[in-house]
């Protein structure tokens, strides 16, 4: 196992390589650079200053290697648009916000999303099942944005809850809980969805296996082989999807994260990206390859947990 | 059975506490006092860092949070920092007359502090994008490229109520530009302890900023959601009439829309299909509608270099970028297609004054006289001189839009009809940009024949719009070039005589738009808000940043 962990975190650096080098090019092959949009209003001389003070006229290889040299340092570099602010305290800032939302929201999606599967797929071809296949219909074609403008006119500002808008930074959980019941809602409802399909689709599958038959025959009891049999073998599939989305909601969905004015990551990256703040591009880039691949690792590292047949490493026969 | 029912109870209980946690918020609001708050909107803010801020809602808390030498009532520049001031007859040196005021954390304001801001926008450590505004002092520029220190440049605290500032050359806008947030003071021994991260919104850089304004900035404050409280250490504090302003970055307009009906914010602007809904609500007299000219001016910009595309060469003609300039259907456009904005015949707006007069109820809008002349024929006419084929059937040019949406192009397409019915033009390919950076490196590479750009004034005087079509300019995008102009601009540039100015000027607008046709004025923008009517005073002035908040107050809310 620990060899196999190894393995794999030395193919991670090299796609972390890959993916640094490529976004770096790339982002430096579209036009503009951080200061171009501001450059309207700047003298000539003033540019010629402030590009050479950032380094910003240096070839595009010597930059490069500086980056990763900076990089190996375990420092993103400052941002060129917001100044005061380095990457690292970007993703410090911004990053919480995203990661709350994302969790509640994989948290509740999970819960929901499973157990509505399970009772769809053990009282199959009932009303019950008809009504969570509907839910799980409306949930996959219905958009995130759709959903959560519903919950903004319907339950936004009713109570206390805000429509829209962040806690304030000192403000405590409990506090800021309030902030988070629409986002929460409105992003995990399409997961819902995902996870009751997969859920049931893959309960079937074990309900009609011979061992099913077998431990009914045995006597053990509805319900004991419900938890130990049925949905222990189920949740596989749930996992296989678990791991990217996880990474994907936490670092910020971008539509959402606007409807309710969340300070969170989604929106860091697309302003970087407008403004071509360098830095934040390539920093934020890094840091969200590096969830989705370390996601991807742990996936199949709870494959094993959760199913001893699974191996990581081929044994010797 | 019971299975489902345990199920469908843990649902419950769930679906419960959302509620009840939901609950707790609310008794924590009840318990404080009811507190004068307003609720607007701010874009994310960069910074509070007046040297480095060069965006709107930068500047905007800045100028709300620190008094300027003068401060914006009205557009009007009226003593802020400065009592009284007076300046030499050619209007090169200036004192100002500090009153006594108070940082908020006790220390008296000096004119150092403006000193030592003003000089750190010029050193060129600070990499500042906005120095360039401050060449206008004595040795400005100098210093900003490492030509000359510090001691050299034309500001000094005489004393601590006395700034004394020398200018390069006379400036007749210097006056109007004290109210930027861009020259604020600033403390010296607090911008050195926090270094780098000085104005940075995190809560360590806030809790050791100090402010001199009519607001001070909450600790806990992000970009996208500040909270300015009263500064009771602000010398003018007693007419300040609200408790606390909180400025909230919603970029979605349904969300706008829905915390405005509910009075979560107090103003927005209006926009498509919401701005209907807003018109009628205000038409009800649920809230106030202002609409007001924005000192922006938009037109078309003609490639004058005669290199690009396969016909660039008749935009060489004054008379083939005349008839352009009048097939454009400006009414059409503004009331149809555009929904917004005012039609424009010059290139100045209405708002820009020379000294204290405004420029536009003096002098005419330039092409009104030549809007009866027959574009076709004109365009004819200019194939001719060029000694072309006069038929504007067999010409091509090439359309640059700044982005690829579809309300873009529809806009282009207005334009391409109007041309192609009142001219007979052959056709008109609309290209395309990717994005704004790649528009602005097309259009400084000449690789445009005529695209639609625009210039928001920098200060009220028509040099913000007049230097941007000098032969050596940057923003010359289209590389008009007549040496009679640069004379223009370059007299402009040093007179200070308000009637001469606007004689001048009006000479500028008329050469540039009627006689050579460099340019093609389409529209001014303008600004539209809807307001809760139990908000009084809140001005939105046209320079620098968005609200101004030294005279807003709430009444009956």
């Amino acid at each position: 196992m620990g060899k196999y962990i190894l393995k794999r975190a030395s193919y991670m650096i090299f796609t972390m390589f890959i993916i640094v080098t490529a976004t770096f090019f790339l982002m430096n092959a579209m036009p503009g650079d951080p200061i171009s949009q501001q450059a309207r209003k700047m003298p000539p001389e003033l540019q010629k200053m402030i590009r050479h003070k950032y380094g910003l006229d240096r070839p595009i290889a010597e930059r490069w290697l500086m980056y990763l040299k900076q990089l190996l340092h375990g420092n993103f570099g400052d941002s060129f648009v917001t100044p005061g602010f380095s990457v690292n305290e970007i993703i410090k800032y911004k990053m919480p916000a995203s990661a709350w939302i994302g969790i509640q929201a994989v948290i509740l999606g999970l819960l929901i999303g499973i157990i509505l599967g399970i009772i769809a797929a053990f009282r199959r071809n009932t009303t019950v099942d008809y009504i969570v296949i509907f839910i799980a219909i409306l949930g996959v074609s219905v958009p995130g944005f759709v959903i959560a403008f519903l919950l903004q006119t319907t339950l936004g500002g009713k109570g206390s809850i805000p429509i829209a808008g962040w806690k304030a930074s000192t403000d405590t959980f409990a506090q800021g809980f309030k902030y988070t019941i629409l986002p929460t809602i409105a992003l995990c409802f399409g997961s819902i969805a995902t996870y009751a399909r997969y859920m049931r689709t893959s309960v079937l599958d074990v309900i009609n296996q011979d061992y099913i038959l077998t431990a009914q025959a045995k006597g053990i009891s509805k319900g004991a082989v419900a938890v130990k049999h049925v949905i222990r073998n189920a949740i596989i599939p749930i996992i296989t999807i678990l791991g990217p989305q996880i990474a994907m909601i936490i670092t910020g969905t971008l539509v959402i994260e606007r409807i309710f004015a969340i300070p969170g990551m989604g929106s860091s990256m697309i302003e970087a990206i407008n403004t071509n703040d360098y830095n934040v591009i390539l920093g934020l880039t890094i840091f969200f390859s590096f969830l989705y691949i370390v996601s991807l690792l742990l996936v199949d590292i709870t494959y094993c947990l959760v199913d001893p047949r699974i191996s990581l490493t081929k044994k010797k026969k | 059975m019971k299975k489902s029912k345990i199920l469908a109870a843990v649902l419950a209980v769930m679906m419960l506490s959302t509620i009840a946690l939901t609950g707790c918020g609310q008794k924590a609001a009840e318990n404080t006092k009811t507190p004068k708050v307003l609720n607007l909107l701010e874009g994310g803010v960069k910074t509070l860092d007046s040297a480095k801020a060069t965006d709107q809602a930068s500047f905007d808390i800045i100028q709300n949070t620190m008094e300027t030498l003068t401060v914006l009532n009205n557009d009007e520049n009226v003593p802020g920092a400065a009592e009284k001031w007076e300046s030499s007859a050619d209007g090169i040196e200036w004192t100002f007359h500090l009153r006594k005021l108070n940082w908020s954390d006790g220390k008296p304001l000096t004119a150092k502090d403006f000193e030592y801001a003003w000089k750190r926008i010029l050193n060129p450590d600070t990499k500042a994008s906005y120095a360039g505004f401050l060449y206008i002092l004595k040795n400005g520029q100098k210093y900003n490229t490492g030509k000359c220190s510090a001691d050299e440049v034309g500001i000094k605290a005489v004393d601590d109520q006395t700034l004394k500032i020398t200018l390069e050359k006379p400036t007749p806008y210097f006056f109007q530009i004290t109210s930027f947030a861009l020259l604020a003071p600033q403390r010296q021994d607090i911008v050195e302890a926090v270094g780098e991260k000085y104005g940075a919104l995190t809560k360590e850089s806030l809790s050791k900023m100090v402010f001199c304004g009519p607001f001070t900035v909450q600790d806990d404050s992000i970009n996208t959601k500040l909270t300015l409280v009263k500064n009771p250490k602000y010398y003018n504090a007693d007419n300040i009439k609200v408790d606390k302003v909180v400025l909230q970055d919603i970029k979605e307009i349904k969300t706008r829309y829905q915390m405005f009906t509910n009075k979560q914010l107090d103003a927005m602007g209006g926009r498509g299909e919401y701005l209907k809904l807003l018109k009628q609500g205000a038409e009800q007299k649920k809230w106030k509608f202002e609409q007001d000219v924005s000192p922006s001016a938009y037109y078309m910009q003609y490639n004058c270099s005669g290199k690009y595309a396969e016909n660039t060469k008749i935009l060489q003609s004054p008379k083939v970028r005349l008839a352009l300039t009048i097939a454009i259907d400006r009414d059409g456009y503004i009331n149809q297609i555009l929904k917004r904005g005012f039609v424009a015949y010059g290139l100045i707006p209405d708002k820009i004054l020379v000294n204290d007069k405004k420029y536009r109820d003096n002098v005419q809008e330039p092409l009104k006289a030549v809007m009866n002349q027959d574009p076709k024929q004109l365009f004819i006419e200019g194939l001719k001189d060029l000694g072309l084929d006069p038929n504007p059937a067999k010409y091509k040019l090439h359309f640059l839009p700044q982005g690829d949406s579809a309300d873009e192009r529809q806009q282009v397409e207005f334009f391409i009809n109007n041309w192609k019915q009142k001219i007979g033009i052959g056709e008109i390919v609309i290209d395309s940009s990717a994005s704004f950076d790649d528009f602005l490196t097309k259009i400084d590479q000449q690789k445009f024949d005529i695209t639609l750009a625009g210039w928001g004034a920098d200060y009220s005087d028509p040099y913000t719009f007049v230097e941007l079509f000098k032969s050596t300019n940057g923003n010359n995008y289209g590389k008009y070039n007549n040496p009679e102009y640069d004379k223009l601009v370059e007299k402009l540039d040093v007179e200070v005589d308000t009637q001469k100015r606007m004689e001048l000027t009006k000479q500028a607008e008329e050469l540039l738009i009627v006689k050579d046709a460099a340019i093609g004025p389409v529209y001014y923008a303008d600004r539209r808000t809807f307001i809760h009517n139990h908000v009084k005073g809140l001005q939105y002035p046209s320079f620098g940043g968005t609200y101004q908040l030294r005279y807003v107050s709430i009444e009956g809310k």
